[in-house]
């Protein structure tokens, strides 16, 4: 998937897309879940706090 | 994204139909719809909007991100226009001594207009530049 698919399919910019992915915004709640729709995993598999592992 | 073309065209047209029938002359008719297309057709590569076919007849929209970085760019204009305001009535009102001239008004107000796209620029550059964080 692209950045500018998943851009489509979540509604927002690409540029939102790389701005979230170098950690230069942190999304919404809505647009988070909408993110782990899009990828069909749980919200907590894609974002994390600071500090802690990422799990699997 | 088809009907959207269709429709700014459909839009762009009107417009430069009735800047026509308004007086204007044709070539500038002509010109002010070719603008209004242009931009139409630049505002969803832009990155700063994206098209939304359940918007009817406004379709563009900011995202959540880009909506953030107008907000905080219109907060930056005001604290900067409000922050030179004062200063100016102070700096008349303590030590010049002397009514404020329109023309410095005039300045406060350029700050404020210049304000808005710089801040807006930076604050897109400075979310894009961000590293990546550590894993």
């Amino acid at each position: 998937m692209t950045q500018q698919q998943l851009a489509s399919l979540v509604g927002v910019t690409r540029q939102t897309i790389i701005a979230i992915e170098r950690g230069g915004y942190l999304p919404s709640v809505q647009l988070a879940l909408r993110l782990a729709s899009a990828f069909g995993m749980p919200v907590e598999a894609i974002f994390w706090l600071d500090g802690e592992a990422k799990e699997g | 994204m088809r009907a959207y073309y269709v429709s700014r065209l459909g839009i762009a047209a009107i417009l430069g139909c009735v800047l026509g029938l308004g007086g204007l002359q044709w070539w500038l008719s002509a010109a002010g719809a070719a603008l209004v297309l242009l931009f139409f057709l630049i505002a969803p590569k832009s990155g700063r909007y994206v098209v939304r076919s359940q918007g009817g007849v406004a379709p563009l929209r900011r995202d959540e991100r880009t909506q953030a970085i107008a907000d905080k760019a219109a907060r930056n204009a005001f604290i900067i226009t409000m922050l030179a305001l004062g200063g100016l009535v102070v700096a008349y009102g303590s030590f010049v001594r002397q009514p404020i001239p329109s023309g410095a008004l005039g300045g406060v107000l350029a700050l404020a207009f210049c304000t808005y796209p710089v801040s807006e620029v930076l604050l897109r550059r400075s979310s894009r530049r961000r590293s990546l964080p550590d894993e």
